[in-house]
């Protein structure tokens, strides 16, 4: 099994990488592909099973969109055909159609799908987020300064409980699409969410999965749920 | 006590009426609006309150101040000579260490070494040393400056002197990323301020290009545990084409010296360069600086190679603020590290460390780790829970999978200890780390930790802990200490 690791000099922000790590230790068997910036993505020479990218900064996210659009066709490919894709934090902006930014311009990004970022440098938004995919809990944060538009009714991640979706009056998170899942949440969304990491390992072709540390896992999973249930604050 | 204090009023009201009838209309019309003499009055009145109160000095007086006058910075009278420190990690250090050396050599200087380091915080300091006119009763200033809040600052305050510490990752919530910082930085700090940089922080030593400068910098010493594994590197590619940097050395995260392997970027050639370093064991350092071809030695309250950048940072500063060698290197040999940052306690050939590290700052944390990785049979104590989101929220554990927990895997760590309501998940951060799961006791209760603590084959134990957990760490020291006393 190949995972290949997109951009993960730039993409690992905000504990990105601990979702790596994670997998790692979930899938002790599987090949990690760490393509760098000036790399050609590995799901272009070949066919991992799993694509992932995480968070990176503003002007790094302009340079991928350019890095990538070259394979845009190779990504819708991917998102039809049902790979395994992750996109974390504000790495589902390039497939959107644009990204505005304060100044009233636009960066066009790859146009996969008919969204569109607003992006506010003295706005951030930090919440956390307590949704439910396939009847399981989904917890997470935000820590942003995008907005994400566009019409996710019928192709939602997850719906929300506690905080936001994709924008300050949504409250349907990220888009899922076949096996493609992309979330404003950062960080661990993996290592907090042990039930959604075992639906991945399952697409990923693994039998009866068991993500890694399970006890301990489900045991803090359930603390947080309690926790982002009762806390008075979002942020 | 009354009769004290009614006297301060008569004599606040006094002054006022005094500039009244002195300045006329000027003083309460030209140029400053009256709303700051009004806010002037009321920070200076807040002040008197807190002293009559017994309380210690806050943000509240800046906080009165700029409530009612929010530009109340651009009015005030700034002293004639300032020195600020900005940055990620060391500025509260730096800021000590200047102020300490200049007050040796006889410079009173207004200072908000309080901890006050934001707007509000700053307004209290240049408050508390301003008359009722709005002019400065002192010649000299130092403030330490938070970088996040260089737009409501540098806008007012020019510093003659700024030193940049470093610039590395931080508080997710509130700094989001290096860059967005970096960009804060550039963009607000005054064209006419002489900046003193890290010559080994790619990010830092790149600020306002056009601006009078000086480095500083440190070798890579003989004998130095290079930590080139870091999580976290806040630049990985050349600024200018993007392409892979080639290191000299990289002492951690970023910093280090380093070049591009394409194009002619590198770091700059620091003016000021720790060459050498012996640590005493006293929990300081004699240091070898080269400077213009010449050889300074001072002997620095550093217990740490990453702390000493702190110490030539200081001394780059205050040599090119003026202050000669024998006066920095006297004054130094003075000084010691504020004990709530750093604190040891030796019982029965068995130590107790107390190490600050700032929470939800991967890269302070990390610092902290690393001290613990060659100590012999070694246990830890961590309470590194935000105090504050503890309270209202559940706190974004992001942050500890960009720590380098991974350095606590080490055959001379024999137990750490997790104490706080997020310690569920650190737990599992230590696991994904590879530490066994025998070594590793939690508890949701930071009163609790020493308890779960087993001195039998501890020589060291560490607490590191957080600026606002500070009374669990004394409470916590206290029955640590007492077991090691009871302890064969």
């Amino acid at each position: 099994m190949q995972i290949e690791i997109l951009f993960p000099e730039q993409c690992s922000l905000f504990g990105d990488s601990g979702n790596v790590r994670y997998l790692k230790k979930c899938l002790p068997d599987a090949e990690f592909i760490h393509t760098s910036l000036n790399d050609t993505p590995a799901f272009v020479t070949g066919s991992p099973d799993m694509i992932y990218m995480g968070a990176c900064t503003e002007k790094n996210q302009e340079k991928i969109i350019k890095r990538l659009m070259p394979y845009k066709e190779q990504l819708r490919d991917a998102i039809d055909s049902g790979k395994v894709m992750l996109f974390t934090g504000n790495a589902p902006e390039i497939f959107f159609e644009y990204i505005e930014k304060d100044d009233g311009s636009k960066t066009e990004a790859l146009g996969l799908f008919r969204f569109h970022a607003v992006q506010r440098l003295f706005e951030r938004h930090n919440t956390l987020v307590l949704g439910k995919f396939m009847n399981r809990e989904i917890l997470g944060f935000k820590t942003q300064f995008t907005q994400t538009y566009g019409d996710n009714s019928k192709n939602f991640f997850c719906s929300v409980e506690r905080g936001d979706g994709i924008n300050k009056q949504s409250m349907l998170e990220g888009i899922h699409v076949n096996n493609f899942f992309a979330t404003s949440l950062v960080g661990p969304l993996l290592v907090m969410n042990p039930y959604f990491t075992e639906y991945l390992m399952e697409k990923l072709g693994v039998d009866n999965p068991q993500c890694a540390f399970r006890e301990d896992s489900i045991n803090a999973y359930n603390i947080r749920i309690k926790d982002f249930r009762s806390c008075k604050s979002l942020h | 006590m009354h009769k004290k204090n009614d006297i301060i009023f008569s004599c606040m009201f006094f002054q006022i009426c005094f500039n009244y009838h002195f300045y006329g209309v000027d003083y309460i019309m030209a140029k400053k609006p009256f709303r700051f003499y009004f806010a002037l009055v009321c920070g200076k009145l807040t002040i008197e309150l807190l002293k009559l109160l017994r309380k210690r000095a806050t943000n509240f007086p800046g906080s009165v101040v700029l409530t009612l006058c929010p530009d109340f910075l651009k009015y005030l009278e700034k002293p004639e000579k300032i020195i600020a420190v900005t940055g990620t990690n060391g500025k509260t250090t730096v800021s000590n260490m200047l102020l300490d050396i200049l007050t040796d050599n006889g410079y009173d200087c207004t200072n908000n070494n309080f901890g006050g380091n934001v707007d509000t915080g700053i307004t209290a300091a240049l408050l508390k040393d301003s008359t009722l006119s709005g002019k400065p009763r002192k010649k000299y200033c130092t403030l330490e400056i938070d970088e996040r809040s260089a737009v409501r600052i540098y806008p007012y305050i020019h510093p003659d002197y700024l030193i940049c510490t470093n610039l590395t990752r931080d508080s997710y919530k509130r700094n989001a990323h290096v860059e967005y910082i970096f960009d804060i930085l550039n963009s607000n700090i005054p064209d006419q301020t002489h900046l003193i940089l890290n010559a080994d922080d790619l990010i830092s030593s790149s600020l306002k290009k056009d601006n009078k400068r000086t480095y500083f910098g440190m070798e890579a010493f003989e004998n130095e545990q290079l930590i080139d594994n870091n999580i976290i590197r806040d630049i990985t590619v050349c600024p200018v084409c993007d392409s892979p940097l080639s290191y000299d050395f990289l002492r951690y995260n970023h910093i280090g010296r380093a070049r591009c392997t394409k194009c002619d970027f590198c770091s700059p050639v620091p003016d000021f360069n720790t060459t050498e370093r012996t640590f005493t064991p006293d929990g300081r350092a004699d240091i070898k600086i080269s400077v213009n071809g010449n050889t300074e030695e001072y002997n620095v309250p550093c217990e740490n190679t990453i702390n000493l950048y702190n110490a030539t940072a200081a001394i780059a500063a205050l040599r090119t603020f003026g202050l000669s060698y024998e006066q920095v290197s006297e004054s130094f040999r003075k000084i010691s590290v504020v004990k709530s940052r750093f604190d040891t306690y030796e019982k029965n050939g068995r130590t107790l460390k107390c190490i600050l590290a700032k929470g939800q700052n991967p890269v302070a944390c990390s610092h902290a780790l690393n001290t613990a990785r060659s100590t012999p049979d070694t246990a830890v104590i961590m309470i590194w829970d935000d105090f504050f989101d503890g309270k209202t929220t559940s706190e974004n554990t992001a942050w500890i999978y960009d720590v380098d927990f991974e350095f606590l895997d080490n055959d001379n760590i024999k137990q750490i200890i997790i104490a706080g309501k997020r310690s569920p998940d650190h737990l599992l951060r230590l696991l994904i780390a590879g530490i066994p799961r025998e070594k590793i006791k939690f508890t949701e209760h930071e009163e609790d930790a020493a308890e779960l603590l087993d001195l039998d084959g501890i020589k060291t134990t560490y607490i590191f802990f957080d600026l606002y957990t500070d009374h669990y760490k004394e409470i916590i020291k206290e029955k640590v200490k007492e077991k090691m006393n009871n302890a064969d």
